[in-house]
């Protein structure tokens, strides 16, 4: 039957989050990236889309007496941009910090935790899509998937339509996966140029319907002295940035020492897309 | 089509239920790729067919079942193993060595098998020595740092300097002395200034190629030039894409490097995200590339054989592998080599010892 409001919201604050790493983010986010939802990150290449996918694999493991969902990810790759020995040393990291609580989860142990597929063409990633129902039965552990990146496989497609009526019936698929199962789903996404009023802007690729799809669109930018600026918000005209970043050997950390204060200073630093 | 394909469809399509595989034959959609690409609007219009065939109906459920089995032939056809998502497997990513050790160090140990890189920088800064550079060292054993293999190198811009990579080879024969190799044989060069003859030659002789020769290298020398001459914006993205797809299926095919130049100058500053009225060519063309990797020239300067060189520097703009580092390098008649510790420079000049 129906549910009360107050019922919804204890639901929703009982349900874990994955934590992002980085503390502004997670504020944002009300702990982190929501299981039954799609989050979308998008930026310019060289900006730590993937970086951050690789992170929320290992983040979606952290044991349950530390505030996580200890759960697996899977990975679905469509740029061949995949390390694992990236992730191996992201995961050794991680291990001398959370050892002490399980001491079998060792960095081997999390790297498999993080299954991987694959699709280099489009025919494969919707057959993979389409089977996910089917396995998440199998491995109900899955609490994360990630799909880096789906914009590269669907503009593979030349043709706009038929490229709009894959799109859809994925978030079709997609949307159904997550009313049925526990999961959350990280897609990322590129930029492009589109012609706004007989001028150039930079928008997200795939379209704006696919934007209005999605439940939180998250963007990187580069910001001076390497850091990067995460900015929220469906579009262009509408976000705003809410902190910075650094990409480091052990993953992703806060850029801005909060300590010392210079968050403001931080805020105003020069921001490029 | 190969016989393998069409037994393998053949298949698929008698383990089908009847009404769907009529469904499917209809409107002659018979892979399974194909059918999962295909809207499920087209399984059921109804508009062209005549009344007389409308005899089964077939139902939004229908389509899902056919997608679903189609889908299911195709995600298990991807492993060999019973299951379909298999434990991670560290597959061994070959690398191509620069030849220089400052280069390779920084580069993670060289030009990645995997995706296209792209190797940015003004003019004259140096990016066809590098290539010649690359050229060679991709024919050396796997023991060296090479792939053993062949390099097919597409020239755009200027005359290919077959005089120059004369130069360079010889003074790695000197090197690799106890190794005999027909360096400059296995070096396939075309050369050509034009959109069409490049897309027709990536897209068609270049597969042909790679069948009948070992080539471990692919080098576009340079992407930019050929593409902005394009009027049509659309036409312009739509090839690119095609190229690079093209390129990104030899890399993962053939295990081999692909390098791709581009000018720097076609980076326009985006100032709050808005671009006033020039076409773009950057952004797309920036996701479809792995590794981007910038030259420069540094003002520093070191004399190496009584010549006065300028130092370069390459920087690793983004890569999935590696921190953006930087490494410098200096071009000589001998190639590209290590900047040499500054003891080696002029006496007389002060030097701090650490």
């Amino acid at each position: 039957m129906y549910e009360s409001c107050l019922d919804t919201f204890n639901n929703e604050s009982a349900n874990q989050k994955i934590t992002t790493g980085i503390k502004e983010l997670d504020d944002y986010l009300h702990g982190g990236i929501a299981l039954r939802k799609i989050t979308e990150f998008v930026s310019k290449s060289g900006n730590g889309k993937t970086q951050m996918c690789l992170q929320l694999s290992l983040n979606v493991q952290r044991p349950k007496s530390l505030g996580g969902l200890e759960g697996k990810a899977l990975y679905i790759d469509t740029r061949q941009d995949f390390n694992p020995l990236r992730l191996k040393e992201l995961a050794t990291h991680l291990e001398s910090r959370w050892g002490k609580v399980i001491p079998e989860l060792n960095a081997t142990k999390m790297v498999q935790n993080v299954n991987y597929v694959c699709c280099p063409n489009v025919p494969k990633l919707i057959a993979n899509i389409l089977s996910l129902d089917r396995f998440l039965s199998e491995q109900p552990d899955i609490k994360l998937i990630v799909i880096d990146s789906l914009s590269f496989s669907l503009r593979m497609i030349e043709e706009i339509a038929e490229r709009n009526s894959v799109l859809f019936e994925l978030h079709n698929n997609m949307r159904r996966l997550l009313r049925n199962n526990d999961v959350a789903l990280v897609v990322t996404n590129e930029l492009t140029h589109r012609l706004v009023r007989n001028r150039f802007t930079i928008s997200p690729a795939l379209g704006d319907f696919h934007g209005h799809l999605l439940n939180e669109r998250i963007w990187f930018s580069r910001a001076q002295n390497s850091c990067h600026g995460i900015l929220v918000g469906k579009t262009l005209q509408s976000h705003k940035l809410i902190g910075l970043f650094k990409i480091k050997h052990d993953g992703i950390n806060n850029a801005i020492d909060r300590t010392h204060g210079n968050h403001k200073a931080a805020k105003r630093t020069k921001m490029s897309l | 089509m190969s016989t393998p394909t069409s037994i393998a469809m053949t298949n698929f399509l008698d383990q089908l239920p009847k009404h769907i595989r009529e469904m499917a034959e209809r409107v002659n959609v018979l892979s399974p790729e194909v059918m999962l690409t295909t809207p499920r609007i087209k399984f059921l219009d109804t508009r062209t067919k005549e009344l007389d065939s409308l005899v089964h109906k077939c139902t939004p459920e229908d389509v899902r079942v056919l997608k679903e089995a189609a889908a299911k032939w195709l995600a298990e056809t991807l492993v060999s193993n019973g299951s379909l998502f298999r434990p991670l497997v560290f597959t061994k990513l070959s690398r191509l060595t620069f030849g220089c050790a400052a280069l390779d160090r920084c580069t993670g140990g060289g030009v990645i098998t995997r995706g296209i890189t792209e190797i940015c920088g003004p003019a004259g800064v140096g990016k066809t020595q590098l290539l010649l550079q690359l050229s060679l060292c991709v024919q050396l054993p796997v023991s060296l740092g090479g792939l053993g293999k062949g390099v097919a190198y597409i020239c755009t811009e200027h005359l290919f300097p077959s005089r120059r990579l004369l130069q360079i080879s010889k003074a790695f024969e000197k090197r690799h002395h106890d190794k005999k190799f027909n360096y400059l044989g296995n070096i396939y060069i075309e050369q050509l200034y034009d959109n069409e003859l490049l897309l027709e030659c990536v897209l068609q002789r270049l597969p042909r190629l790679l069948q009948k020769y070992d080539i471990g290298l692919i080098i576009i020398d340079s992407v930019a030039t050929v593409f902005r001459l394009y009027p049509d914006i659309s036409q312009r993205a739509r090839d690119m894409r095609r190229l690079a797809n093209a390129l990104l299926s030899y890399a993962e095919k053939y295990n081999l490097a692909v390098i791709c130049v581009n000018k720097l100058e076609s980076l326009p500053c985006l100032a709050a995200g808005k671009l006033q009225d020039v076409p773009p060519l950057v952004l797309h063309w920036a996701h479809l590339g792995r590794t981007r990797m910038l030259i420069t020239k540094v003002p520093k300067q070191r004399i190496v054989a009584n010549e006065l060189l300028t130092v370069r520097k390459l920087e690793i703009m983004y890569s999935p592998e590696t921190p953006n580092a930087f490494a410098e390098f200096l071009i000589t008649i001998e190639g590209v080599i290590d900047v040499p510790p500054p003891e080696l420079e002029m006496p007389g000049r002060k030097i701090h010892r650490d």
